[in-house]
């Protein structure tokens, strides 16, 4: 009987069943009872035999082996290094939310009232209670400015440089002292 | 397990990525060292398969086992490593050079058998991508048809039937390299008629 190659392909994978991993299936008696009879199939299952035996070496030649200690904090050090990080330059959305919030904090409270910094900051239209003292310092400050401005507007020649020349009290101005050349001075233990 | 130790790595908790580690660096390594023969080749893929899995870690399902995920990742970055050619060949055998002397084999059988795994090697990565991961698992990682079945995410016949493919396709390589020097010989075409 002339047979095309289909009971090679029929038996075939029984056979290679059979020889890697030792299973006995329902056709495998009749299989190896083929495999007498071929000797294509008997030099493919030789021939798959040494494919396997070579696979398992190659098998055996790592299945101990093992990835060195440092594996993991080498990888957790790359991990961290991937990690994201805080930017280094801020973007200007941030910078410029973090102005509003600076002004909201610091400045406002103090535009509108109810700082912390300053306990005499009163509350919006209500005036703050003032120290005598800076009081009249303020009045002192004003009446000054007003008589330098007066001064100022009659003379038009006024040198603005001295607008604002230091107010002495009762307007009496120290007198400039002339100071001639030093004297040669001879202390007491070369005199002698 | 899996999945709570999964949920914790996805709320980066590096703690639970490092059991995470633990638990898969074995095989991954194992299966990169099997394919490219190359302990410090084998490190790098370790390094990038885990890296990867921390870059994406927020993609895992918690109800799927990553396994087969960090297997896909390692055997491509083997592959691709392999195809680029930037690893010397049959370093495997220098492990040997540190074990018992008076039982290493003589240096022509070193090369024989160095030059052996390069070629299955070489087999390995010329299959389909579906063929070489159930030999690789298989074979190289020493699971079950059940455990490949799992990690895989395919049916036990689906296994047998790439197992068995994939072993013809090995077969046909092997016996077609010169390089074995008549270790496999040359077979009739398997068209040609036969008598049973």
């Amino acid at each position: 009987m002339i047979d095309l190659g289909g009971s090679c392909n029929r038996h075939r994978p029984l056979l290679v069943d059979f020889v890697d991993r030792g299973e006995v299936q329902p056709g495998t008696s009749a299989a190896l009872a083929h495999l007498d009879r071929c000797a294509r199939c008997l030099a493919a299952i030789e021939s798959t035999m040494l494919t396997i035996t070579a696979l398992r070496r190659l098998g055996d030649a790592a299945i101990e082996a093992e990835p060195r200690p440092d594996a993991w904090p080498r990888l957790r050090a790359r991990i961290e290094g991937l990690r994201p990080r805080r930017p280094k330059v801020m973007s200007p959305l941030a910078g410029i939310a973090l102005s509003f919030a600076i002004v909201a904090v610091v400045v406002v409270p103090f535009r509108f009232g109810g700082g912390t910094l300053d306990a005499g900051a009163a509350p919006l239209g209500q005036s703050a209670p003032i120290n005598p003292a800076e009081r009249r310092i303020e009045t002192a400050y004003i009446a000054a400015v007003r008589h330098v401005a007066s001064t100022a507007g009659a003379n038009q020649n006024f040198d603005t440089s001295a607008a604002f020349n230091r107010i002495y009290p009762d307007d009496i101005r120290p007198t400039r002292k002339e100071v001639g050349p030093a004297a040669t001075t001879v202390r007491p233990s070369e005199a002698s | 397990m899996d999945a709570e130790l999964l949920r914790r790595v996805q709320a980066d908790d590096l703690d639970a990525f490092e059991e995470f580690f633990a638990r898969y660096r074995n095989p991954i390594y194992r299966t990169a060292y099997g394919l490219t023969g190359d302990r410090l080749a084998a490190e790098e893929i370790l390094q990038d398969t885990f890296a990867r899995a921390h870059r994406y870690r927020h993609t895992f399902r918690q109800d799927v086992s990553p396994l087969p995920w960090l297997h896909r990742v390692s055997l491509n970055l083997c592959y691709s490593r392999l195809s680029r050619r930037r690893l010397e060949t049959g370093p495997i055998d220098d492990a040997a050079e540190f074990g018992l002397p008076d039982n290493r084999p003589l240096p022509a059988e070193r090369a024989e058998q160095a030059e052996l795994r390069q070629i299955v090697r070489e087999g390995i990565a010329a299959l389909p991508e579906k063929h070489r991961s159930v030999v690789v698992l298989y074979y190289l990682q020493r699971l079950s048809l059940q455990e490949t079945a799992q990690v895989l995410g395919i049916q036990l016949g689906t296994v047998k039937s790439r197992l068995h493919y994939a072993l013809r396709g090995l077969r046909v390589q092997l016996e077609g390299d010169r390089r074995f020097g008549g270790a496999y010989h040359a077979l009739p075409d398997d068209a040609e008629a036969n008598v049973t």
